[in-house]
Protein backbone atom coordinates (compact mmCIF):
# COMPACT_ATOMS: atom_id res chain seq x y z
CA UNK A 1 0.00 0.00 0.00
CA UNK A 2 2.70 2.16 0.89
CA UNK A 3 4.88 1.72 -2.58
CA UNK A 4 1.78 2.05 -4.43
CA UNK A 5 0.80 5.30 -2.94
CA UNK A 6 4.21 6.79 -2.79
CA UNK A 7 4.79 6.39 -7.00
CA UNK A 8 2.13 9.06 -7.26
CA UNK A 9 3.38 10.97 -4.56
CA UNK A 10 6.93 11.14 -5.88
CA UNK A 11 5.85 11.65 -9.54
CA UNK A 12 3.87 14.87 -8.46
CA UNK A 13 6.63 16.54 -6.43
CA UNK A 14 8.91 16.13 -9.52
CA UNK A 15 6.10 17.80 -11.70
CA UNK A 16 5.74 20.42 -8.95
CA UNK A 17 9.50 20.93 -8.90
CA UNK A 18 9.74 21.27 -13.03
CA UNK A 19 7.12 23.54 -12.56
CA UNK A 20 8.79 25.96 -10.34
CA UNK A 21 12.05 25.46 -12.39
CA UNK A 22 10.00 26.66 -15.83
CA UNK A 23 7.64 29.43 -13.78
CA UNK A 24 10.53 32.39 -14.15
CA UNK A 25 10.98 31.32 -17.68
CA UNK A 26 7.27 32.42 -18.00
CA UNK A 27 8.20 35.90 -15.99
CA UNK A 28 10.60 37.07 -18.58
CA UNK A 29 9.05 35.34 -21.64
CA UNK A 30 6.91 38.77 -22.40
CA UNK A 31 10.01 40.77 -22.16
CA UNK A 32 11.98 37.96 -24.16
CA UNK A 33 9.25 38.22 -26.51
CA UNK A 34 9.45 41.86 -27.38
CA UNK A 35 13.04 42.03 -27.41
CA UNK A 36 13.07 39.30 -30.44
CA UNK A 37 10.27 40.93 -32.25
CA UNK A 38 11.19 44.87 -32.05
CA UNK A 39 15.51 43.91 -32.12
CA UNK A 40 16.36 40.18 -33.41
CA UNK A 41 13.51 39.79 -36.30
CA UNK A 42 14.42 43.45 -38.00
CA UNK A 43 17.97 42.70 -37.29
CA UNK A 44 17.70 38.92 -38.86
CA UNK A 45 15.15 40.28 -42.19
CA UNK A 46 17.64 43.13 -42.53
CA UNK A 47 20.84 40.50 -43.12
CA UNK A 48 18.43 38.25 -44.87
CA UNK A 49 17.66 41.27 -47.21
CA UNK A 50 20.82 42.01 -48.24
CA UNK A 51 21.39 38.90 -49.95
CA UNK A 52 18.13 39.77 -52.51
CA UNK A 53 17.14 42.06 -54.65
CA UNK A 54 13.73 43.52 -56.19
CA UNK A 55 10.93 44.66 -54.30
CA UNK A 56 9.64 43.43 -51.05
CA UNK A 57 6.66 41.63 -52.80
CA UNK A 58 9.00 39.84 -55.14
CA UNK A 59 12.50 39.23 -53.96
CA UNK A 60 15.24 37.33 -56.12
CA UNK A 61 18.24 35.77 -54.55
CA UNK A 62 21.07 37.61 -55.49
CA UNK A 63 24.12 36.41 -53.21
CA UNK A 64 26.53 38.59 -52.21
CA UNK A 65 26.17 41.02 -55.60
CA UNK A 66 25.03 43.87 -53.06
CA UNK A 67 27.72 43.70 -50.99
CA UNK A 68 30.20 43.72 -53.86
CA UNK A 69 27.94 46.55 -55.57
CA UNK A 70 28.90 48.92 -52.83
CA UNK A 71 32.03 48.68 -52.95
CA UNK A 72 32.10 49.78 -56.78
CA UNK A 73 29.52 52.26 -56.17
CA UNK A 74 31.68 55.46 -55.90
CA UNK A 75 28.69 57.32 -54.07
CA UNK A 76 28.76 54.40 -50.97
CA UNK A 77 32.58 55.25 -51.14
CA UNK A 78 31.99 58.74 -50.76
CA UNK A 79 29.85 58.39 -47.59
CA UNK A 80 32.04 55.79 -45.67
CA UNK A 81 34.72 58.02 -45.97
CA UNK A 82 32.70 61.09 -45.25
CA UNK A 83 31.26 59.05 -42.15
CA UNK A 84 35.18 58.60 -41.33
CA UNK A 85 35.98 62.16 -41.86
CA UNK A 86 33.03 63.41 -39.41
CA UNK A 87 35.22 60.42 -36.99
CA UNK A 88 37.54 63.88 -36.51
CA UNK A 89 35.13 65.59 -34.89
CA UNK A 90 35.17 63.12 -31.96
CA UNK A 91 38.64 63.87 -30.75
CA UNK A 92 37.81 67.79 -31.01
CA UNK A 93 34.64 67.25 -29.29
CA UNK A 94 36.50 65.54 -26.30
CA UNK A 95 39.15 68.10 -25.77
CA UNK A 96 37.02 71.14 -26.26
CA UNK A 97 34.59 69.53 -23.58
CA UNK A 98 37.46 68.67 -21.26
CA UNK A 99 39.18 72.56 -21.36
CA UNK A 100 35.69 73.85 -20.46
CA UNK A 101 34.73 71.52 -17.78
CA UNK A 102 37.87 71.98 -16.14
CA UNK A 103 37.28 75.47 -16.03
CA UNK A 104 33.84 75.04 -14.98
CA UNK A 105 35.52 73.11 -12.09
CA UNK A 106 37.46 76.06 -11.18
CA UNK A 107 33.84 77.06 -10.08
CA UNK A 108 34.46 80.25 -10.97
CA UNK A 109 31.11 83.18 -11.00
CA UNK A 110 28.08 81.71 -12.97
CA UNK A 111 29.57 78.59 -13.83
CA UNK A 112 26.31 76.83 -13.70
CA UNK A 113 24.87 79.44 -15.90
CA UNK A 114 27.49 78.79 -17.79
CA UNK A 115 26.95 75.40 -18.26
CA UNK A 116 23.41 75.41 -18.61
CA UNK A 117 23.65 77.51 -21.72
CA UNK A 118 26.38 75.26 -23.18
CA UNK A 119 24.38 72.55 -22.67
CA UNK A 120 21.36 74.26 -24.48
CA UNK A 121 21.49 73.50 -28.07
CA UNK A 122 22.40 69.08 -26.99
CA UNK A 123 18.40 69.16 -26.12
CA UNK A 124 17.15 71.02 -28.84
CA UNK A 125 15.76 68.87 -32.10
CA UNK A 126 18.33 68.00 -34.76
CA UNK A 127 15.57 69.20 -37.28
CA UNK A 128 15.28 72.66 -35.93
CA UNK A 129 19.20 73.24 -35.32
CA UNK A 130 19.71 71.35 -38.98
CA UNK A 131 16.88 74.04 -40.26
CA UNK A 132 18.58 77.17 -38.02
CA UNK A 133 22.18 76.39 -39.54
CA UNK A 134 21.20 75.75 -42.95
CA UNK A 135 19.73 79.65 -42.82
CA UNK A 136 22.54 81.11 -41.29
CA UNK A 137 24.98 78.55 -43.37
CA UNK A 138 23.57 79.70 -47.06
CA UNK A 139 25.25 81.86 -49.63
CA UNK A 140 23.34 85.04 -48.99
CA UNK A 141 22.98 83.78 -45.16
CA UNK A 142 23.60 85.21 -41.80
CA UNK A 143 26.85 84.29 -41.61
CA UNK A 144 28.19 85.29 -45.65
CA UNK A 145 26.40 88.65 -45.12
CA UNK A 146 27.95 89.55 -41.65
CA UNK A 147 31.08 88.59 -42.76
CA UNK A 148 30.71 90.95 -46.23
CA UNK A 149 29.87 93.87 -43.85
CA UNK A 150 32.94 93.65 -41.70
CA UNK A 151 34.44 93.62 -44.99
CA UNK A 152 35.74 90.20 -44.99
CA UNK A 153 34.04 89.13 -48.07
CA UNK A 154 36.76 86.97 -48.83
CA UNK A 155 35.76 84.54 -46.01
CA UNK A 156 32.53 84.14 -46.96
CA UNK A 157 32.24 80.90 -48.43
CA UNK A 158 29.19 78.83 -50.06
CA UNK A 159 29.28 76.40 -46.77
CA UNK A 160 27.04 74.30 -47.69
CA UNK A 161 27.04 74.11 -51.60
CA UNK A 162 30.49 73.63 -51.85
CA UNK A 163 32.08 70.47 -51.91
CA UNK A 164 35.21 70.92 -50.32
CA UNK A 165 33.61 72.77 -47.28
CA UNK A 166 30.51 70.87 -46.93
CA UNK A 167 31.82 67.92 -44.81
CA UNK A 168 33.72 70.05 -42.54
CA UNK A 169 30.57 72.72 -42.08
CA UNK A 170 28.31 69.10 -41.34
CA UNK A 171 31.24 68.62 -38.59
CA UNK A 172 31.13 72.30 -36.77
CA UNK A 173 27.31 71.64 -36.41
CA UNK A 174 27.93 68.67 -34.95
CA UNK A 175 30.58 69.52 -32.58
CA UNK A 176 28.36 72.97 -31.51
CA UNK A 177 25.33 70.51 -30.91
CA UNK A 178 27.34 67.97 -29.07
CA UNK A 179 29.47 69.72 -27.23
CA UNK A 180 27.24 70.63 -24.26
CA UNK A 181 27.48 66.74 -23.47
CA UNK A 182 30.24 66.28 -23.09
CA UNK A 183 30.95 69.24 -20.79
CA UNK A 184 28.21 68.64 -18.48
CA UNK A 185 29.27 64.70 -18.53
CA UNK A 186 32.94 65.93 -17.79
CA UNK A 187 31.93 68.45 -15.51
CA UNK A 188 29.81 66.45 -13.20
CA UNK A 189 32.79 63.71 -12.89
CA UNK A 190 35.11 65.76 -11.95
CA UNK A 191 32.96 67.33 -9.09
CA UNK A 192 32.53 63.60 -8.01
CA UNK A 193 36.84 63.88 -7.46
CA UNK A 194 37.48 63.28 -3.94
CA UNK A 195 38.49 66.53 -2.36
CA UNK A 196 41.12 64.75 -0.19
CA UNK A 197 43.46 63.65 -3.97
CA UNK A 198 43.25 67.18 -4.79
CA UNK A 199 44.38 69.10 -1.06
CA UNK A 200 46.70 66.12 -1.06
CA UNK A 201 48.32 66.99 -3.93
CA UNK A 202 48.40 70.87 -3.19
CA UNK A 203 50.26 69.64 -0.04
CA UNK A 204 52.76 67.61 -2.08
CA UNK A 205 53.70 70.88 -3.94
CA UNK A 206 51.52 70.31 -7.29
CA UNK A 207 50.53 73.26 -9.37
CA UNK A 208 47.31 73.65 -10.77
CA UNK A 209 48.22 72.76 -13.90
CA UNK A 210 49.59 69.50 -12.37
CA UNK A 211 46.57 68.44 -10.57
CA UNK A 212 44.59 69.00 -13.38
CA UNK A 213 46.57 67.00 -15.95
CA UNK A 214 47.69 64.34 -13.06
CA UNK A 215 44.98 64.24 -10.55
CA UNK A 216 42.00 65.25 -12.27
CA UNK A 217 42.26 63.42 -15.84
CA UNK A 218 43.35 60.45 -14.97
CA UNK A 219 40.30 60.46 -12.07
CA UNK A 220 37.86 60.96 -15.03
CA UNK A 221 39.70 58.79 -17.43
CA UNK A 222 36.94 55.83 -17.84
CA UNK A 223 34.14 58.24 -18.52
CA UNK A 224 36.47 59.94 -21.45
CA UNK A 225 36.85 56.91 -22.78
CA UNK A 226 33.40 56.39 -22.38
CA UNK A 227 32.57 59.69 -24.35
CA UNK A 228 35.02 59.14 -27.00
CA UNK A 229 32.73 55.84 -27.74
CA UNK A 230 29.38 57.06 -27.57
CA UNK A 231 30.24 59.71 -29.59
CA UNK A 232 32.15 57.87 -32.18
CA UNK A 233 29.06 55.60 -32.69
CA UNK A 234 26.36 58.88 -33.00
CA UNK A 235 28.83 60.44 -35.28
CA UNK A 236 28.81 57.04 -37.46
CA UNK A 237 24.83 56.36 -37.43
CA UNK A 238 22.99 58.94 -35.74
CA UNK A 239 23.92 61.91 -38.20
CA UNK A 240 21.44 61.55 -41.10
CA UNK A 241 18.92 64.44 -39.69
CA UNK A 242 21.91 66.89 -39.94
CA UNK A 243 22.58 65.81 -43.49
CA UNK A 244 19.12 65.42 -44.15
CA UNK A 245 17.93 68.98 -43.15
CA UNK A 246 20.88 70.63 -44.06
CA UNK A 247 22.07 69.20 -47.57
CA UNK A 248 20.30 66.42 -48.50
CA UNK A 249 23.64 64.80 -49.16
CA UNK A 250 24.53 67.02 -51.57
CA UNK A 251 25.89 68.93 -53.49
CA UNK A 252 26.09 65.97 -56.10
CA UNK A 253 26.56 63.48 -52.93
CA UNK A 254 29.41 65.30 -51.53
CA UNK A 255 27.93 65.02 -48.07
CA UNK A 256 25.76 62.34 -48.13
CA UNK A 257 27.28 59.79 -45.18
CA UNK A 258 26.01 56.01 -44.98
CA UNK A 259 22.85 56.78 -43.80
CA UNK A 260 21.67 58.68 -46.16
CA UNK A 261 23.02 56.43 -48.43
CA UNK A 262 20.98 53.51 -47.10
CA UNK A 263 17.91 56.07 -47.09
CA UNK A 264 18.10 57.42 -50.18
CA UNK A 265 18.29 53.40 -51.70
CA UNK A 266 15.73 51.96 -49.43
CA UNK A 267 13.20 54.54 -49.53
CA UNK A 268 13.66 56.75 -52.55
CA UNK A 269 15.03 54.23 -55.17
CA UNK A 270 13.56 51.30 -53.83
CA UNK A 271 16.83 49.17 -53.61
CA UNK A 272 15.59 47.40 -50.95
CA UNK A 273 19.27 45.16 -51.48
CA UNK A 274 21.62 47.85 -51.87
CA UNK A 275 19.80 49.69 -49.04
CA UNK A 276 20.65 46.26 -46.22
CA UNK A 277 23.81 45.78 -47.58
CA UNK A 278 24.94 48.82 -46.14
CA UNK A 279 23.12 48.60 -43.08
CA UNK A 280 24.82 45.46 -42.75
CA UNK A 281 28.21 47.56 -43.15
CA UNK A 282 27.21 50.48 -40.82
CA UNK A 283 26.34 47.99 -38.49
CA UNK A 284 29.65 46.27 -38.23
CA UNK A 285 31.51 49.32 -38.42
CA UNK A 286 29.13 50.26 -35.07
CA UNK A 287 29.70 46.91 -33.30
CA UNK A 288 33.15 47.35 -33.83
CA UNK A 289 32.90 50.30 -31.83
CA UNK A 290 30.18 48.23 -29.12
CA UNK A 291 32.78 45.36 -28.64
CA UNK A 292 35.92 48.10 -27.84
CA UNK A 293 33.10 50.22 -25.16
CA UNK A 294 32.16 46.32 -23.86
CA UNK A 295 35.85 45.61 -23.43
CA UNK A 296 36.71 48.85 -21.89
CA UNK A 297 34.02 48.31 -19.41
CA UNK A 298 34.68 45.23 -18.85
CA UNK A 299 38.48 46.08 -18.15
CA UNK A 300 37.34 48.36 -15.56
CA UNK A 301 35.75 46.19 -13.76
CA UNK A 302 38.52 43.95 -13.17
CA UNK A 303 39.29 43.79 -9.74
CA UNK A 304 42.74 46.20 -8.91
CA UNK A 305 42.31 48.13 -11.54
CA UNK B 1 52.53 94.72 -18.54
CA UNK B 2 50.77 92.33 -17.09
CA UNK B 3 48.08 91.01 -18.78
CA UNK B 4 44.49 89.38 -17.97
CA UNK B 5 44.20 87.68 -14.72
CA UNK B 6 43.31 83.76 -15.15
CA UNK B 7 39.75 84.36 -13.70
CA UNK B 8 39.15 87.29 -16.01
CA UNK B 9 40.52 85.13 -19.15
CA UNK B 10 38.30 82.44 -18.13
CA UNK B 11 35.10 84.98 -18.41
CA UNK B 12 36.28 85.97 -21.83
CA UNK B 13 36.28 82.24 -22.82
CA UNK B 14 33.04 81.27 -21.01
CA UNK B 15 31.05 84.66 -22.46
CA UNK B 16 32.35 83.79 -26.16
CA UNK B 17 31.81 80.13 -25.71
CA UNK B 18 28.21 81.77 -24.32
CA UNK B 19 27.62 83.42 -27.24
CA UNK B 20 28.42 80.85 -29.83
CA UNK B 21 25.52 78.54 -27.98
CA UNK B 22 23.13 80.73 -28.22
CA UNK B 23 23.89 82.67 -31.46
CA UNK B 24 22.54 80.38 -33.38
CA UNK B 25 19.12 79.96 -31.46
CA UNK B 26 18.59 83.47 -31.43
CA UNK B 27 17.54 82.34 -35.60
CA UNK B 28 15.52 79.55 -35.07
CA UNK B 29 12.43 82.26 -34.68
CA UNK B 30 13.83 83.68 -37.89
CA UNK B 31 13.79 80.83 -39.93
CA UNK B 32 10.33 81.16 -41.92
CA UNK B 33 10.13 77.14 -42.09
CA UNK B 34 9.66 76.95 -38.68
CA UNK B 35 7.29 79.91 -38.70
CA UNK B 36 9.11 82.63 -36.96
CA UNK B 37 9.19 86.14 -37.62
CA UNK B 38 11.47 87.54 -40.66
CA UNK B 39 14.19 90.07 -39.39
CA UNK B 40 14.93 93.07 -42.56
CA UNK B 41 17.38 94.07 -43.69
CA UNK B 42 19.67 91.98 -42.73
CA UNK B 43 18.22 88.27 -43.95
CA UNK B 44 16.71 89.39 -46.80
CA UNK B 45 18.89 87.93 -49.15
CA UNK B 46 18.03 84.70 -47.06
CA UNK B 47 14.46 85.03 -46.95
CA UNK B 48 14.63 85.68 -50.64
CA UNK B 49 16.51 82.20 -50.94
CA UNK B 50 13.53 80.65 -48.63
CA UNK B 51 10.86 81.99 -50.22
Amino acid sequence: VTQGGGAPSARHHRAAQKGRRLWPYGFVLPAVAVLVAAFLYPLVAVIRFSFYSGSLGNLIYVGTANYEGLWQDPVFIGSLLNNLKLLATVPIMTVLALIIALILNAQIRGWQQYRAIVFLPYILPATSIGLTFSFLLQENGVLNTQLRRWHLGALAQDWLGSATHVVPTIGGVIIWQQLGFGVVVFAAALLAVPQELIEAARIDGATGWQIQWSILLPQIRRLIEFFVIVEAITVLSSIFTYVYVLTKGGPADASSVMEYYIFDNGFDNGAIGVASAAVVVLLLLAGVLIVIYLRLRARAAEPGR
Amino acid sequence: MRGLSRGAAQQILLIALSLVSLYPLWFIGDCPKIGGVRRQPLLAGANRWWA
